[in-house]
């Protein structure tokens, strides 16, 4: 009779465990369309709108496959007990509004894809459209220094070194965290003997570390941070809780950073190179007079373009 | 900047483009204008850029002069998925104003008459050896 007693003890205790969602999972596997069941709901109660995106990147994550190699509807997939501990992992973390980026510790950007790392700011769309149109300028040059101010996780340098292979790239950025994430980037894409990073803050009169006070570059390009101080209000939790404020915040008018980069350009384009810059949707136009005031006979300003939404947000300028 | 992907697409993607020396005919292939396409891809209202990390990675085309519409959330950037979806629109386009003359019937046409050709050979080779194994065992009598 104790026999019988444990025997049907385990039977029951067993069935308490996630194991036995279904007659038709095989040992210690669960479908992937059962896992799910629920989660779409927890992340619209959580405040995130894309669920189904959301749920596909971290299945395709946690199965190690290709985002574009997983059906819609998840058939035929199932995850074995570690698999469906991290996918219930991630989705509470999601929950949390974690961004996606950084939960599943990839991103693509253009051609490339980057390891993305807590506190580093996550590239934007709208910045590959202005990589795009840097590179369309520069496809044909036979050499080009390049700089970037504020790299971040490394994208738009990358990015452009993947493009071109007649660009170097030097960059500095303000955050070690970045730093060290941009320079890991650059060895995992194997463009690390045409870019290095230098952790470095600019302020007024030390624009540049002191290894670089004497070096010129043919091209300045940067996204510096342009966000108003008084717009961080709106910012969404996963931009303002988990990504560096410092690669948000442009000050009072947003151009703080930016006038910072106009004194550097001064000071490190040759004649003729071109400063690139991504800011804000107002910001364009107020670049334009802030080079007709201040800079006349130093910058000039060339042009404004569009991004991708058709906002007027990208700027050349020129050393005079 | 798209323009010139466009420009890269009116040549259909090498996928679609047969392994032997088959002959299609890309004479009607459709060409795409930027000016005639209607993009619709989510970012959410507000200014986007910095202040704004949404993930929306699905692309609508809407061609204006024959109302055909494409999705594609295939891959998780958009950016892809603008691409993809241009060469998608192409191949609808293609069916739509050729019909049986578009590359993919032409292909069908083709890989229809390879394997018609392929059964001919076969049961002539299933003939030739049914008449040599008659004319083995009429021999053996």
């Amino acid at each position: 009779m104790l026999r019988q007693l444990t025997r049907s003890l385990r039977l029951t205790s067993r069935a308490f465990t996630h194991f036995n969602y279904g007659t038709d999972s095989t040992a210690g596997q669960i479908p992937v369309t059962q896992a799910l069941v629920g989660w779409a709901e927890k992340l619209k109660a959580a405040g995130i709108e894309d669920t189904k995106f959301n749920l596909k990147c971290i299945i395709s994550h946690v199965l190690n496959k290709k985002f574009n190699t997983v059906p819609d509807s998840f058939e035929k997939l199932q995850f074995n007990s570690s698999q469906l501990a991290d996918f219930e992992r991630f989705l509470e973390a999601r929950c949390a509004r974690m961004p996606l980026q950084h939960i599943i510790g990839e991103w693509d950007f253009m051609d490339i894809t980057l390891k993305t790392a807590p506190t580093v700011f996550i590239p934007r769309p709208e910045t590959e459209e202005f990589v795009r149109l840097v590179i369309e300028n520069y496809k044909n040059e036979k050499h080009v220094n390049l700089l970037e101010v504020g790299c971040g996780s490394g994208a738009m340098s990358l990015a452009m070194l993947h493009s071109l292979p007649q660009v170097v790239s030097t960059a500095i950025e303000r955050s070690k965290a970045a730093t060290v994430l941009a320079a890991e980037n650059a060895k995992l894409l194997n463009l690390q003997d045409r870019f290095t990073v230098h952790n470095h803050t600019m302020e007024e009169d030390k624009y540049m570390p002191e290894e670089l006070k004497d070096k010129k570059y043919d091209l300045i390009i940067s996204n510096p941070p342009y966000v108003k101080t008084e717009e961080f209000q709106y910012l969404h939790p996963e931009v303002v809780v988990y990504e560096n404020l410092n690669a948000l915040d442009g000050g009072s008018d947003g151009l703080r950073v930016a006038r910072l980069v106009f004194e550097l350009a001064c000071r490190h384009l040759h004649p003729g190179g071109k400063l690139w810059l991504e800011l804000g949707n107002e910001h364009p136009p107020m670049v334009k007079t802030i080079m007709n005031l201040k800079y006349e006979g130093r910058l000039k300003f060339i042009a404004s373009y569009n991004d991708q939404y058709k906002r007027e947000r990208f700027v050349q300028i020129e050393k005079v | 900047m798209l323009r010139n992907l466009v420009r890269l697409l009116v040549l259909p993607p090498p996928g679609l483009r047969c392994k032997s020396t088959a002959h299609l005919d890309y004479s009607r292939y459709p060409t795409l204008q930027e000016s005639d396409i209607e993009e619709t891809f989510t970012r959410g209202s507000g200014p986007g850029g910095q202040a704004v990390n949404k993930t929306s990675n699905c692309v609508f085309l809407r061609h204006l002069p024959t109302n055909i519409t494409i999705k594609c959330h295939t891959h998780r950037l958009a950016s892809k998925n603008r691409v993809e979806a241009r060469k998608l629109l192409l191949e609808k386009l293609d069916a739509h104003l050729n019909g049986e003359n578009s590359i993919a019937a032409q292909i069908k046409v083709q890989e229809q008459r390879k394997s018609t050709e392929r059964r001919r050979r076969q049961n002539k080779l299933q003939e030739l050896k049914k008449n040599w194994q008659e004319r083995e065992r009429t021999d053996g009598d």
